[in-house]
């Protein structure tokens, strides 16, 4: 097919007074797609409008040029791994997957290769019969990943598939899902509120806050955005005068507030990584002790207000 | 749409809630109903020097028939789908390709036939402990009767609760005020006011069925009227609960 995958225009969804979406525009190209924004912005809103579980209040969305809402046929094109876990602890992976797979109208020996092979595929093969109650939350995540591929669909749609996930989960399933695109020419959507998880599996990213799309396109842009807004660090030392007076000569400092007790300061720079690359050498040039050295604005809150323009 | 993907995905679901059901903590409930029933079963062999037909008939339409049989259907009937919109669990059954007739129907087949099966348990346990006391001669019609009568209540109440659980948040506090209040209150008013309670019919039913027993005296409409219109009220009920089902969101 040509064009988006998925297509949206002023696209609203309230909840009461709360609002999930609020004017959300975007085209998703096919490929893997990340959707980055912090806790609330309105990522799952948005995954449920499009697998059809919920209806816009205003605007339109289109799926492979189809409205999702209450559409059947749409649902053989898409898998969905939803961000909450609806695994019973009870199943083996493969009853699971013979359960989903029964619901997509499969059945018999098909059926039994296909979840063997899906299974294979994530990773959890060796694991096909253990009880789900005993597994980590990697392993649940990629079952869950496994439910929303057994019926082969164009797209997946993976919302927080990272979350609750240790270092090495993640890892496993940020390979899982470049290798469903890669090997197995899945397109895929992802939803993360970690901008560098997302980086790490793919560069074509929307950005959400407050229900709208704030950057969609290549992350090195959204990136290159980002740096170029007046970062706030907090910098603390006993000597924080003398640190003082060399940042004022740096050019990219922008301005430098002490704190009521002088032994720390917030300074605004305009381009954080040059501060942090010269910051050891300073430091070493004036043998003097740092306590900590952080960024203000190295979560996510404050790079989606910037780019919302707050 | 493909009509055999509907046909296996409606079966799933079915097999999917029968389990549910089954394996819910629910079924400690149903152990104790069960208990209670074989408790006055056994009392009542013990009470009676012959066997007594009518006797039985009597407690057992009273407790089985007309608080038994709503009660657990109302306590399934109200949670199965419920349950799923609240834990969320619905979201791979509703993001699947079947058309929401073919997954409401799924857990109404899988509510049927497993409430029923826990009410022939129920009822063939107590059934067992009254007559074999006695002996079975005689008694396979009264059974037969039973069977059918729990049922035909079982697909009439589910097709409710299972209707209203879609409308209220707490569906529980509609089951108690129908079985307590309407069933047990309306349905034994004197008139025709009775007429708007569902044990009216299967009284009705009943009173054609046996021979005696309160039941068999029981003065209530023909079998043609109850026939018709405890169908019809399954066929609204049901259009009406997968009406709401096709349009009802999951968030």
């Amino acid at each position: 097919m040509n064009g988006p995958i998925i297509w949206a225009r002023d696209l609203s969804r309230w909840y009461g007074e709360v609002i999930g979406l609020n004017q959300f525009n975007v085209d998703i190209e096919p490929g893997i797609t990340g959707i980055v924004g912090p806790n609330g912005s309105g990522k799952s809103t948005f995954f449920k409008t499009l697998t059809g579980l919920i209806r816009p209040s205003v605007g339109q969305i289109r799926m492979f040029g189809q409205d999702p809402w209450n559409n059947t046929a749409l649902m053989r094109d898409f898998g969905f791994c939803p961000d909450f876990d609806n695994l019973s602890n009870e199943q083996t992976p493969r009853d699971f997957l013979t359960f989903v797979g029964g619901l997509h109208g499969k059945g018999g020996e098909e059926l039994a290769k296909r979840v063997d092979e899906v299974l294979d595929i994530v990773g959890m093969g060796d694991a096909a019969d253990r009880k789900i109650g005993g597994f980590s939350k990697g392993m649940r995540q990629r079952t869950k990943i496994a439910g929303a591929m057994v019926h082969n669909p164009k797209l997946l749609l993976l919302d927080e598939p990272l979350s609750g996930t240790d270092p090495l989960g993640r890892r496993e399933i940020i390979d899982l899902v470049k290798k469903l695109h890669r090997q197995h020419g899945h397109n895929i959507i992802v939803s993360s509120h970690v901008l560098h998880e997302v980086e790490r599996l793919t560069h074509q990213v929307v950005v959400i806050y407050k229900g709208r799309a704030v950057a969609v396109g290549d992350i090195s842009d959204i990136r290159g955005m980002i740096d170029k807004h007046p970062h706030n660090i907090i910098v603390e030392s006993k000597e924080m005068e003398e640190l003082a007076k060399r940042f004022v000569e740096m050019p990219f400092v922008v301005s430098i507030q002490f704190n009521p007790d002088r032994r720390s300061a917030i300074v605004q720079v305009q381009q954080p990584d040059e501060f942090f690359n010269a910051f050891p050498s300073l430091v070493e040039e004036l043998g003097c002790e740092v306590d900590k050295v952080y960024s203000l604005d190295d979560n996510l809150e404050s790079v989606f207000r910037y780019l919302v323009g707050w | 749409m493909d009509m055999a993907t509907q046909i296996k995905g409606t079966l799933t679901i079915t097999r999917y809630s029968m389990c549910k059901v089954l394996v819910s903590k629910r079924i400690v409930l149903v152990f104790a109903i069960m208990a209670l029933f074989c408790s006055v079963a056994f009392y009542g062999s013990t009470e009676v020097e012959q066997k007594e037909r009518e006797e039985f008939i009597n407690f057992a339409s009273a407790l089985v028939l007309f608080f038994i049989l709503p009660v657990i259907t109302m306590i399934y009937g109200s949670s199965l789908i419920r349950d799923e919109i609240v834990d969320r669990s619905i979201t791979q059954i509703a993001t699947s390709p079947l058309c929401k007739a073919s997954i409401y129907i799924g857990y109404y087949l899988g509510l049927i036939i497993t409430v029923s099966v826990i009410m022939v348990l129920v009822f063939t346990s107590g059934f067992l402990i009254y007559f074999g006391e006695f002996g079975f001669d005689g008694t396979g019609d009264i059974y037969g009767s039973f069977i059918k009568l729990m049922i035909i209540g079982t697909v009439v109440y589910s097709s409710l609760f299972m209707m209203v659980s879609l409308i209220f948040r707490t569906p529980i506090y509609f089951g108690l005020f129908f079985v307590f209040i309407w069933e047990l209150f309306i349905g034994n008013f004197p008139g025709r006011i009775k007429m708007v309670a569902i044990n009216h019919y299967l009284r009705s039913l009943g009173s054609n069925m046996f021979t005696v027993g309160e039941l068999s005296s029981y003065n209530g409409s023909t079998v043609g009227d109850t026939t018709i219109t405890l169908a019809a009220f399954v066929t609204i009920s049901m259009i009406l609960g997968i009406l709401i089902f096709t349009y009802k969101e999951y968030p």
